[in-house]
């Protein structure tokens, strides 16, 4: 029985191994589905370690205890209850588990969720409660959580038909958070930077190149003439996000920049100090090679460290209600 | 946690290093090294607004039941900080500051930070820090009446260390006996700083500064040091350029110890021990001394 002061009391369409789904199953990450399946019955069968060597290097990532280390920038402690939306394998859901008083996880996969639940238990945390569910339909009360998590969320959001374009959808995925969110709570979204050197290299969410530069109009007709569908993973500069988030309704936000990415904030960096992006560079890392040696001479160059920051990789942002 | 160790530096320091009124920026910073582990440490570096570099690191963990994590390293640092401050050293180390512990959810400890960049990989870069490394070694521990230690008593208590099964504890003391071949010799007892890496060096205006003191004074072997600082750099591979750097340390202290197999092996077991999570894990006794004997040959 879902704690009734956070769920609204929604029927589940299905409960499946102790997990309620409130949508239907979609499937999605790196690994496929088969392979994910074969994990959690080795998991089942062999246990942890077993599991750890005959998969080593493909689940690694979901043990590491730093991925969430952004949440030290939040008044997060064991009063604080935590909704994690998109949380996946519960790489950031574990770390917060062992600091806040709860955390509800959901994701559109049940599949994923299996493996966070068997996770949670391994690690006997018992304040972690998952389900499989919708952003834009959730079984949750308003005014329920201390801080709600979107890492690597927000520009996926758009995959949906329900709104005009992703904009409008991002928007009200993000009204929905603050609806949900309690007075003065937090809202973290780690998110790449629409105008991020890495994209000028590799490829964009949709999987083609360039794309996050294009107009977002051209990156669509691109996008549909590469056979990819619809433009929808729309991420945005620093100050296309600040228009976004207060457009939602939000007032107060701070931004940093997250090294080498949100996913593994090793190095976090208040956006608004470059003195402290130029130490990072110039101070703390090695000087391994004349590239290396290089970019510590420019750095002293006011410019290009403001531009370096206009297109770093990806975004921390914390926004209070 | 931020919001809270500001406030609380604010009210305990704001005074001592001026900061009352002004704004404060943290900057986290981990590398690639310094652990994704529950119970490794988080830095955190404090800069007033517009200054250049920080003035203060703050030290925490994930998780509180590592606390003791933070305590012993601020312990140790206050340990190194009381033998250093008769002598020329002071800048050469951060100063234990501040400790806060509110028994159930959080810890930390304040630093003062050291100035200067990163050291490279260079040749060049590695002859400084030994030199300058020696010199600080020479000055604070020769001369003096430092207790000596039998070199078996190293091997038993860092071999306790590994947590060893009986079976594999056993073939690994073997061996030792056989390298050490019923030698018995006394050494002096010479505090290490123990994470000697290129990662904890930096080189300014002050010359050398050694950070992340927080296992000084857990290895008193002499030289483990300069072995950890060159395995970092050469890699395993031990070879006459360990031995030369190690017979200049024991001369220039008065050390009567030679860099033979047996010691290496020690000093091997003494890395394993800081990072036997990742390194002993499934590995029997075979393992760890056929992965020694690969590093000698």
């Amino acid at each position: 029985m879902k704690d009734n002061i956070i769920y609204t009391g929604k029927k589940p369409i299905a409960v499946e191994e102790g997990i309620y789904l409130y949508s239907k199953d979609r499937y999605w990450g790196k690994a496929t589905p088969e392979k994910m399946k074969e994990a959690l019955g080795f998991i089942n069968s062999k246990g942890w370690t077993a599991f750890k060597n005959k998969f080593k290097g493909e689940f690694d990532f979901t043990f590491d205890e730093n991925r969430a280390d952004w949440r030290f920038n939040m008044p997060i402690d064991k009063n604080s209850v935590v909704l994690e939306t998109g949380a996946g394998m519960g790489r950031t859901t574990i770390p917060m588990a062992r600091v806040a008083k709860k955390v509800v996880a959901f994701d559109g996969s049940l599949l994923r969720m299996r493996y966070l639940k068997k996770r949670a238990e391994k690690e006997g945390l018992d304040n972690i409660e998952v389900f499989v569910g919708d952003l834009y339909d959730l079984p949750l009360r308003d005014n329920s959580f201390d801080v709600i998590t979107m890492n690597g969320v927000l520009e996926w959001v758009g995959k949906t038909d329900r709104f005009k374009n992703p904009r409008q959808a991002q928007i009200e995925a993000l009204k929905i958070c603050k609806r949900l969110l309690k007075k003065n709570g937090y809202l973290y979204i780690g998110i790449e930077n629409r105008f991020a050197l890495a994209y000028l290299r590799g490829t964009d969410h949709g999987g083609l190149k360039y794309t996050s530069y294009m107009p977002r109009f051209v990156a669509n007709i691109y996008s549909k003439a590469k056979g990819r569908g619809a433009y929808q993973t729309y991420t945005y500069s620093k100050g296309g996000y600040e228009n976004l988030i207060k457009e939602a309704g939000f007032e107060n936000m701070e931004f940093y920049l997250s090294y080498p990415g949100y996913n593994l904030p090793r190095i976090i960096i208040p956006y608004d100090n470059l003195n402290i992006l130029k130490y990072v560079i110039k101070k703390l890392k090695p000087t391994t090679s004349f590239t290396s040696l290089l970019v510590k001479g420019v750095a002293s160059l006011r410019f290009i460290l403001w531009l370096y920051r206009k297109m770093f990789f990806s975004f921390s942002i914390i926004v209070k209600k | 946690m931020i919001p809270f160790i500001e406030k609380t530096i604010r009210k305990e320091l704001g005074g001592k290093y001026d900061f009352r009124d002004t704004k404060l920026c943290f900057l986290k910073f981990s590398t690639p090294s310094s652990g994704a582990g529950l119970n490794d440490k988080v830095l955190f570096f404090v800069f007033k607004d517009d200054e250049e570099e920080p003035f203060l690191v703050i030290k925490t963990v994930r998780n509180y039941e590592a606390k003791f994590v933070i305590e012993q390293g601020f312990s140790r640092l206050k340990q190194l900080n009381d033998l250093i401050q008769n002598i020329p050293y002071g800048k050469m180390f951060p100063h234990a500051v501040y400790l806060y512990d509110d028994g159930k959810e959080f810890i930390f400890s304040v630093e003062t930070t050291c100035h200067g960049k990163r050291v490279g990989r260079s040749e060049g870069d590695l002859r400084k820090i030994l030199e300058k490394y020696n010199d600080w070694q020479k000055d604070t521990f020769s001369g003096g009446k430092n207790f000596t230690y039998d070199i078996n008593n190293y091997y038993l208590d860092v071999i306790k260390t590994l947590d060893l099964k009986e079976k594999d504890h056993k073939e690994i003391t073997d061996y030792f006996l056989k390298l050490i071949s019923g030698k018995e010799i006394k050494v002096s007892r010479i505090p290490q700083h123990g994470d000697l890496t290129t990662d904890n060096i930096l080189i300014g205006r002050d010359g050398l500064s050694i950070v992340d003191c927080e296992r000084f004074g857990l290895v008193t072997l002499p030289g483990f040091d300069i072995f950890y600082i060159l395995s970092r750099f050469y890699g395993r591979k031990i070879d006459s350029r360990y031995s030369q750097a190690l017979d200049k340390y024991f001369q220039m202290l008065g050390i009567g110890l030679k860099p033979e197999p047996y010691l290496y092996f020690i000093y091997y077991l003494y890395d394993l021990s800081f990072k036997k999570e990742y390194a002993l894990k499934n590995k029997k006794a075979k393992d760890i001394i056929s992965d020694f004997e690969t590093s000698l040959n």
